[in-house]
């Protein structure tokens, strides 16, 4: 995802906004590929969970025995 | 075509979320630009289904085409989009819909427990059915539900009614009513679907309606996708721990709402469903958060109201962060060699820079939180506050120097350090103060000694000067991160037990003393405490002397060397809390060449010898910033990353 910033200091995102348009308008959207493809390609990084995901206290000094996924903070 | 406009985050907002002072605006931007994530990768769903394990029913038996679903997930829409909303604002929607996207798409392995693709695909008819019962449509739907089960996302699950492990059962619904059939029975659903009924499992409610509004949230113990980790069966929540959650979840919000406001709206912005596990008990309450699943928060019940604000102040404000990220990057992606590891003060191993920017964001809350309640909460109230305030500055002296931070990463960075000044610089006074210094202490040369490693080369040199009895040298040197096999996990170090002890220490006295009777009897790991001893205890209860004395009747192990180093006279341990990892390999250095060498607090008291270095008052250990740059012992000269650094309260 890249970086964009505009003159005015706002970030401005390669997310498109869905917000108005109804369900079955959705494969009509301009901007629809790109967006996609940004979703996409965000997703392949994966999204580990926060804290632990061996399920530990508060980002993780103590962790349980569950097993999980990889965790990040 | 209709024109989507892409999102815009001012850097207000992002001011905002930086110091976790989100309001209204923020947050619905936030919340729009996940649900439009979600419709994004619903559209993937439906452009790339398939059935590539060639399984599921077939002909009549079949589950419903996701595109027909989808017509009727639309025609909800149009009835009631309130209807609709409510389905997607299910965090377990988004936690089913990327995974399956990653599947999809990339080609993600799935877990064991993962529903086989076809299932997965056509699960879209789940959401479609919620939608309709809400919103009073006719439809009837084919359906996968595990184990017999149907689930019906925002409302709940149904009893068994089909054999298998992803059976597809039939749901109709109309004006008249709604029905689920299977193989094995039948169910009708209530008219309310808020209640339990027979064969009906309703996700429970608690409709909080603090002075500052109301604030719904979900206790989802029944969703298959509720949990990050696996899909799940859904879990029992008896009556006695449902109300335990009740009256915790009411109390943390009544203590918000009057001493937190800013914590309340973020709180109640951002979350808006809990899931509850098991923790290792009620002292070590567990709690995470995933991004697939935006709103939910997995946590264990923790000890009191004060535990569960600070939980859901945390998990909230990753909450937050994450959703920003979606818009805008907060770090540049490492693109070739190692990522770069950081010591995270609440971790035991090394952590990316990912997770050290959310865990300081998510403490500074904590700690802001706590330093508020200082007045209330007294002495607990001080040293949590003591001890995030440490971790959250530490945190910060490599955030500041790190490489790979975007604009918005940058300024994050900067609302953490504005949150963390107004807390102030004083050393909190007295025992917690003091008690909060030694957990840091503790923690830090636990982690020094386990991911620190000394050139094997400079340790013989020291050590032949040792053996020649001369002075060791004014610059000792340096350590770096010790290396793992690509892919590999650290290492974790010693259990933070003595942190442990001292947190129960200054929230419960009579737990404390249970778990000290418990640890005298020898009871291996009381309230959850791993490996905690009878030294710890008398540790974290100010009994210095008698710590020491009984640490130092320990076998030799890294915690009793820290336990002893931190209850020594004086200060007399603090070269060896400096710099374990160098004291530990010039004993190591030592052995090597045949001689008999001495405990690690004789050799550090002999490296602390030269005094501090330079004009510096402080030793270069002190100097040396623990953020650890790349992994790799040969990438980087140096190893460590040498910057300023708050000193520890």
């Amino acid at each position: 995802m890249a970086d964009t910033v505009e003159d005015s200091g706002i970030f401005r995102s390669d997310l498109i906004d869905l917000s108005h348009i109804p369900l079955d308008e959705l494969g009509r959207v301009s901007r629809l590929p790109s967006a996609l493809a940004a979703l996409h390609h965000r997703l392949a990084g994966g999204s580990a969970p926060l804290c632990d995901g061996e399920m530990a206290a508060l980002c993780g000094t103590t962790p349980s025995a569950a097993a999980g996924a990889t965790h990040d903070s | 075509m209709t024109d989507a406009e892409p999102f815009r985050l001012p850097p207000q907002a992002l001011a905002a979320v930086a110091t976790g002072d989100v309001g209204d605006p923020e947050l619905a931007l936030l919340e729009s630009a996940q649900r439009s994530r979600l419709l994004l990768a619903f559209l993937t769903i439906l452009a790339e289904h398939r059935h590539p394990d060639g399984g599921g029913p077939q002909g009549r038996h079949a589950p419903t085409r996701p595109s027909l679903a989808w017509e009727v997930l639309a025609h909800a829409q149009r009835v009631s989009p309130e209807a609709a909303e409510a389905v997607l604002a299910d965090p377990a929607v988004g936690a089913w819909a990327f995974q399956l996207v990653r599947q999809l798409h990339h080609r993600a392995a799935p877990a064991p427990s993962d529903a086989p693709a076809w299932a997965g695909v056509t699960l879209l008819a789940a959401l479609a059915a919620a939608a309709a019962l809400r919103a009073g449509t006719r439809a009837t739907l084919r359906l996968p539900a595990r184990k017999g089960q149907l689930w019906l996302p925002s409302l709940g699950v149904t009893g068994v009614v089909s054999r298998g492990a992803w059976p597809v059962v039939t749901m109709e619904c109309g004006p008249l009513g709604a029905a689920v059939f299977g193989n094995s029975g039948s169910i009708r659903l209530p008219r309310d679907l808020a209640q339990p009924a027979e064969g009906w499992f309703p996700l429970p409610r608690l409709d909080r309606n603090g002075t500052a509004g109301a604030a719904p949230l979900t206790l989802d113990h029944l969703s298959p996708y509720r949990d990050f980790r696996a899909v799940r069966d859904p879990a029992r929540l008896p009556g006695p721990a449902l109300d335990r959650w009740r009256t915790l979840l009411d109390e943390s919000d009544t203590l918000l709402c009057r001493d937190h406001p800013a914590a309340r709206r973020l709180v109640t912005g951002a979350v808006r469903t809990i899931v509850p596990v098991d923790g290792p008990s009620e002292l070590l309450a567990v709690s995470a958060t995933a991004p697939d699943a935006y709103g939910a928060v997995t946590m264990s019940l923790p000890v009191d109201a004060q535990a569960m604000a600070a939980i859901l102040i945390h998990e909230a404000r990753h909450q937050l962060v994450s959703a920003v990220a979606e818009l805008t990057p907060l770090s540049v992606p490492v693109r070739e060699g190692p990522q770069p590891a950081y010591f995270a003060p609440w971790r035991r191993d090394p952590r990316p820079l990912r997770g050290l920017l959310y865990g300081a964001h998510a403490f500074a809350g904590v700690m802001s939180f706590w330093n508020t309640r200082r007045e209330i909460d007294k002495e607990r109230a001080d040293f949590e506050f003591a001890l995030h305030r440490w971790q959250v500055r530490t945190a910060l002296a490599a955030l500041r120097n790190a490489p790979g931070l975007t604009r918005a990463g940058g300024m994050l960075v900067t609302g953490v350090l504005e949150e963390t000044a107004a807390a102030g610089a004083e050393p909190v006074a007295g025992q917690p103060g003091r008690l909060a210094e030694l957990c840091c202490h503790d923690v830090l040369a636990g982690w020094r000694a386990t991911h620190l490693v000394v050139d094997a080369s400079r340790a013989t040199a020291l050590a032949r000067l040792w053996m020649s009895g001369r002075p060791p040298p004014a610059v000792l040197p340096a350590a770096r991160l010790r290396t793992v096999r690509s892919g590999a996990p650290h290492t974790t170090g010693p259990e933070a037990s003595r942190t442990w002890l001292a947190r129960l220490w200054f929230t419960d006295r009579d737990a404390f003393r249970g778990v000290c009777a418990q640890l005298v009897a020898g009871a291996p790991h009381p309230l959850g405490i791993r490996d905690a001893t009878v030294a710890d205890a008398l540790l974290a209860s100010g009994e210095t002397e008698a710590a020491h004395d009984a640490y130092r009747h320990q076998p030799p192990s890294l915690t009793s060397w820290i336990g002893t180093a931190l209850t020594a006279p004086g200060g007399g341990g603090r070269t060896f809390l400096e710099r374990p990892e160098l004291a530990l390999a010039l004993q190591a250095a030592l052995t090597g060449l045949g001689t008999t060498a001495p405990g690690p607090h004789e050799l550090a008291a002999w490296l602390g010898s030269h005094g501090p270095v330079g004009n510096d008052p402080r030793s270069d250990a002190e100097q040396v910033d623990v953020a650890v740059g790349p992994d790799a012992v040969d990438r980087v000269p140096g190893g460590l990353m040498l910057g300023p650094q708050f000193p520890a309260e």
